[in-house]
């Protein structure tokens, strides 16, 4: 099995240069990303659950109320976020002079995917130390300009990513999307833990896939079960962030490329996002101290002390 | 697609494969149950996959080769944090059991909580002992519940275990499709043959209401299969049962054997059995065919063909002459027809009273020269023709065509 260079051949010309494409990172050392005041993770313990969604509509959230948003698709292997967002792909990347990569711009989103790169049907079959070396160019290696906000979708726990980020960047906070059903609970919880051992501050919980409303009838059914989302916040004190319904509308919307924040701005999924969006502000901006939940579970009061300062 | 060898990695293992594929005793069938990216059901549907193959008579043995976050112990309600027991010699692990299922995973060994940190090789390592350090007795059908995604794992997976062949399961949308449609490409990539497609959290029909709502789209996986050319196996329900069934341990094939859902499992599962006890690479892709212009002619592969091949299942058509239609079938069988002879054997509704099997076509009334203007694959077991009289809603199984050789119902030049 061939395995793809660390840069795309796509991305620049000469492939002598490519080199310095690639961050110099120095080990152990966390990464300031210049000109950027808030890194986000958003991950989950597994995929599926909506996490590319979730990203982009948080994203889109955070620009409709005011602050300038980038958005990292850092699932290198499976990315999707170029067609949420309708983005072209096959193409080689822009770079300046000085060989930065210059992200797309798109309802004002400034995107980095390595969707942007390959066309949608190429297999992506990367070992995992190319896979890292893209997440590290994706962050360090792009002209971001000013951001209040960088949004990185993290690919599901496949462990390899979560530690990289978390050793080589400042990240302000992680957020954690989950269903409401145990089975993927208890994957949350394991991704909280993974973030944890490797002292990423946690903003919260998105619960995704929430009640299901009949269009037909109006009446609410719990697809995927109820509640889970809160009750996990409250077992791991850490704050519980809002749940997002289960819409046949945001599916659609994502597949046409046309972000249902964008779209239907006063659906009710939109307006959970945008609820989202104040809350998160709020917090990083709010004069809240982000120390890493060191304790869990043993100590829940000490953990919900640090979030109520 | 792979060739015909390939198909049967573990029956020929020389040929072509690449060194490091084990032979599996006593294990006759290893199916690997795939996604492109996770949280479309995977192993929801392994679980119920298995159970439904058990079902339709086979022993059956799980891995939860999703190492990164193993889920099926909670489905399953088998206790977690607990390794698997070892025989007395100490040489290999005693896999769990549920419901005459034997089960291995590394949420066995983790326990709940514990994050799977893992690194690509390390986690090729566990997966290879999890298949081959298992007592897993004699089975019929072992199911790999592998992690989502088309990296190391699955890699290193598909290249060093003789697979019979992979599921690949999806959703009906869009970016989910795309995601399925890279996971096809590398098991194709690494010579494993496609058992087909099977799309799960299909139509949701509103327990309120009894109407139907497409939350994840519509119609994906079969769009998928009929442009890729593999075969649709079929669609499951999203249906909060499933998923309340799952949580509490208790897969809704054994929990509720009557459910919509549960049908959807047996009859995929018969499906499988099938093509795996059959002979998979002889079966057609699905073909359009123009019978003037000779365009979207199916396949002839006579080395397809096999004594013990099925006599029902045709492998091959083609225009022997303007008027006379050849099949190939399965056991190595010719038959050509007369295509106005196919034509006056049409069961259609039109053409034959329903009730009595009266012939409601009166054979004069058909013309001389009638000819097929297209012939249209239908599933794996019929075709359709469109008539230049117009005529064209006759379906002939493959079972009928067959019979219509057999009686001699028909004149047959046999060119044997």
């Amino acid at each position: 099995m061939s395995e793809e260079l660390p840069v795309d051949p796509a991305i620049g010309n000469a492939d002598k240069h490519q080199r310095p494409l690639a961050p110099s990172l120095r080990a152990g050392r966390q990464q300031r990303l210049p000109g950027i005041r808030h890194v986000i993770a958003v991950g989950s313990g597994k995929e599926g659950v909506g996490n590319s969604t979730v990203s982009v509509n948080l994203a889109c959230a955070l620009q409709q109320i005011g602050g300038r948003t980038g958005l990292v698709d850092a699932d290198v292997l499976g990315p999707s976020i170029t067609g949420m967002l309708g983005l072209s792909t096959g193409q080689p990347l822009e770079v300046t002079g000085h060989r930065k990569i210059i992200p797309a711009d798109r309802h004002n989103l400034k995107v980095i995917s390595r969707g942007m790169l390959t066309k949608n049907d190429d297999p992506a079959i990367l070992r995992a130390p190319i896979v890292s070396t893209y997440q590290n160019m994706f962050m360090a290696s792009v002209q971001w300009g000013n951001l209040d906000y960088l949004i990185v979708d993290l690919p599901p726990a496949t462990g390899d990513t979560r530690l990289t980020l978390a050793r080589n960047f400042s990240v302000s906070g992680a957020i954690i999307v989950t269903t409401p059903q145990d089975v993927s609970l208890e994957i949350a919880r394991r991704a909280l833990r993974m973030l944890e051992m490797v002292q990423v501050p946690l903003l919260g919980i998105v619960e995704n896939m929430s009640t299901f409303t009949c269009r037909h009838c109006g009446q609410d059914t719990d697809v995927f079960r109820l509640g889970g989302g809160e009750r996990m916040s409250r077992q791991l004190g850490v704050p519980f962030l809002g749940a997002i319904p289960l819409d046949a509308d945001i599916v659609r919307s994502g597949d046409e490329g046309r972000p249902i924040v964008l779209e239907q701005p006063k659906s009710q999924a939109a307006e959970a996002y945008l609820a989202i969006a104040r809350e998160l502000a709020g917090r990083l901006d709010g004069g809240h101290s982000f120390e890493p939940l060191r304790a869990l579970g043993g100590d829940r009061a000490a953990a919900q002390g640090a979030e109520d300062v | 697609m792979p060739n015909t060898d390939s198909q049967h990695g573990h029956h020929h293992p020389a040929s072509g494969q690449p060194s490091g594929r084990e032979q599996l005793p006593g294990i006759r069938h290893v199916i690997a149950v795939g996604s492109g990216k996770g949280g479309v059901g995977k192993s929801t549907v392994s679980v119920n996959l298995a159970y439904a193959l058990q079902q339709i008579g086979g022993w059956i043995g799980l891995v939860d080769a999703d190492i990164y976050g193993p889920t099926i112990p909670g489905m399953l309600g088998l206790p977690t944090g607990r390794p698997p027991e070892m025989t007395p010699d100490k040489q290999k692990m005693v896999p769990a059991e549920r419901n005459n299922l034997k089960v291995i995973s590394m949420g066995m060994l983790t326990g709940d909580d514990t994050p799977a940190i893992l690194r690509g090789p390390m986690v090729s390592k566990y997966l290879r002992s999890f298949i081959s350090d298992v007592q897993w007795g004699k089975l019929d059908y072992l199911i790999l519940d592998l992690p989502p995604g088309t990296g190391d794992t699955q890699l290193t997976l598909a290249q060093s275990i003789p697979l019979s062949g992979a599921v690949i399961v999806t959703t009906p949308q869009d970016v989910s499709l795309k995601i399925a449609r890279r996971g096809l490409r590398m098991f194709e990539t690494v010579h494993v043959p496609i058992l087909g497609i099977i799309e799960n959290m299909s139509t949701f029909t509103c327990p309120h209401c009894g109407k139907a709502t497409d939350i994840f789209r519509h119609g994906g996986g079969e769009r998928m299969s009929r442009e890729l050319g593999v075969p649709f196996l079929g669609a499951i329900p999203l249906d909060p049962e499933i998923v309340t069934c799952g949580d509490e341990g208790r897969p809704i094939v054994l929990d509720k054997p009557r459910s919509v859902a549960a049908e959807a499992y047996l009859a995929i599962a018969t499906e499988i059995a099938g093509r795996l006890e059959g002979h998979p690479t002889a079966a057609l892709k699905p073909f359009q065919w123009n019978w003037d212009t000779g365009e979207g002619e199916p396949a002839w592969v006579e080395r397809g063909a096999r004594p013990a091949g099925s006599r029902t299942t045709a492998i091959g058509f083609r225009r022997r002459d303007a008027r006379t239609l050849s099949v190939l079938w399965e056991d190595g069988h010719q038959t050509d027809f007369d295509v106005r002879d196919l034509r006056l054997a049409c069961r259609c509704a039109m053409c034959l009273e329903e009730m009595s099997g009266r012939p409601l076509l009166d054979p004069k009334s058909v013309r001389p020269d009638v000819t097929p203007r297209t012939i249209t694959s239908v599933g794996h077991y019929a075709v359709q023709f469109t008539w230049n009289d117009g005529h064209s809603t006759g379906i002939y199984s493959f079972e009928h065509l067959r019979a219509l050789d057999e009686r001699g119902a028909v004149e047959v030049a046999e060119d044997v």
